[in-house]
């Protein structure tokens, strides 16, 4: 399989206090990569890093073959370097645990103001294919409402929309249901399955543990900054090798 | 001392002319400075040019940390002896301007440093430059958040026009100032005075209120 995204050597730390160690990952089309650990195990920090949201203290990131340039994430950035990086910044569509949707947008300019200002969409184009990604999330009677005035699910489902409006050879999805209830949880999984179903290749960092087994082609364990083991998601649940895996396993209902 | 009702209704048409004046150097301040304080804001906000950025945040540290009065003669004694000879009426809008600028350059940071770090990581991830994240995103978040010290701003600068009357610029005070010099009428003059700067105030704000309830509800 072609690899989409290539970590290699990816590694950071916060004043001091080392986030992530060096760390290898390679998603080839079609995987569904699920990264598990306790909360500080370095999840977020990683799929942070593949955007360069956060820029990797060592190491380098590849998308599609092309090497991102962390120049390009520092204010100082040369218009170029800022310009080439935000080209692939937009084929890895990243998902927030807290949404961050644009607070003062409706539902359906969140999702078309990238195409229309980044991909130079014409508006009535834009908004029609920002129409179509609402109506594929079950949304498409909130496309005027703001973010304030939908639950946590719709945000979340608006979210995915707005990251596949920039057609994404990749998904990021950073703890995507942690901030939700039991039922908006389901309908948020619901919409990501849909995804996997049509062979999104996709990188997540979750807590949901059943449907990251059921959803998964690997999983990765992180502990302390580290991918400590990874597998099938039947190898790692239920026959995990490294003895901090099978301490987490143990804390799983 | 009498206060003569009947020389406020004949003062008050005189010192209208005065009060017109405080209005056109209100309304220019408030264009100048407002636009180069939102431009200085965003520019503090990106961080781009960081030797520009110290020359910025020294210009809002002198400006907030010295006296009003003492800048207006500073630009009125200083600007000439640059070359730079102004009327005392744009010497008074330049000093003016450049003391709201630092306010609102404050103001405009510290609204859009306010604005959740979530909604520029979700900028920047759908591929939009720092600019349009600035421009598009966060600014049009924080104009809300920017309305009530903005408000005060404007009524400040509307009564920080009097100052000028030092520099000789006939606004309202100065006006007044001169009726009290030539015909001795102290009480009547300042109340006229007074409620002129009042019943400006009262409208900026008074707009300022429905703007926040309606535009940014």
């Amino acid at each position: 399989m072609k690899a989409v995204l290539e970590l290699a050597g990816i590694s950071k730390s916060y004043n001091g206090v080392p986030a992530l160690h060096p760390n290898d990952m390679t998603v080839s089309s079609g995987d569904v990569i699920v990264l598990i650990g306790a909360s500080g195990s370095g999840k977020s920090t990683l799929l942070r890093c593949s955007n360069m949201l956060a820029v990797p203290d060592t190491g380098t990131v590849t998308l599609e073959g092309v090497a991102l340039d962390p120049e390009g994430a520092r204010p100082r950035a040369s218009r170029r370097q800022a310009a080439s990086l935000a080209r692939q910044r937009i084929r890895m569509g990243m998902v927030f645990q807290s949404f961050n949707l644009f607070e003062h947008l409706s539902a359906m300019e969140n999702i078309a103001l990238s195409p229309r200002k980044v991909l130079k969409v014409d508006k009535t184009e834009a908004n029609d294919h920002a129409l179509k990604l609402l109506k594929d999330v079950g949304l498409e009677e909130h496309a005027d409402k703001r973010p304030s005035q939908m639950s946590g699910g719709q945000q979340q489902r608006v979210a995915i929309a707005r990251a596949l409006a920039l057609e994404p050879s990749v998904m990021l999805f950073d703890e995507p249901t942690s901030s939700l209830d039991p039922r908006l949880t389901q309908e948020v999984l619901r919409t990501i399955r849909a995804l996997t179903d049509n062979g999104m290749t996709m990188l997540m960092a979750t807590h949901e543990m059943r449907f990251a087994e059921e959803i998964a082609t690997e999983i990765a364990y992180m502990d302390a900054g580290r991918i400590v083991e990874r597998g099938k998601p039947e190898q790692i649940f239920h026959s995990p090798a490294e003895e901090s895996t099978k301490d987490f396993m143990s804390c799983i209902l | 001392m009498e206060f003569d009702f009947s020389l406020v209704w004949e003062l008050a048409p005189k010192l209208f002319e005065g009060l017109v004046l405080t209005l056109q150097l209100s309304a220019l301040t408030v264009a100048l400075g407002l636009s180069s304080g939102i431009v200085l804001g965003l520019f503090r906000v990106s961080r781009v040019l960081p030797a520009v950025q110290v020359l910025v945040k020294g210009f809002v540290y002198f400006m907030r940390g010295t006296p009003l009065l003492v800048q207006i003669y500073m630009v009125f004694f200083l600007l000439p002896r640059l070359g730079l000879t102004l009327s005392p009426y744009w010497t008074g809008v330049a000093a003016l301007s450049l003391h709201m600028a630092a306010y609102v350059t404050e103001i405009t940071r510290s609204a859009i440093e306010s604005i959740h770090p979530g909604q520029g990581e979700a900028a920047v991830s759908v591929g939009l430059t720092r600019f349009q994240t600035l421009w598009i995103v966060q600014l049009p978040q924080a104009a809300k958040q920017m309305v009530p010290p903005l408000t005060n701003e404007l009524a400040s600068t509307i009564k920080n026009t009097s100052l000028l009357s030092v520099i000789a610029v006939f606004e309202l005070t100065k006006a007044g100032n001169s009726i009290i010099q030539r015909e001795f009428i102290f009480f009547e003059v300042f109340f006229v005075v007074a409620v002129y700067y009042l019943i400006v105030v009262q409208l900026v704000t008074t707009v300022a209120n429905v703007l926040e309830r309606r535009v940014f509800a």
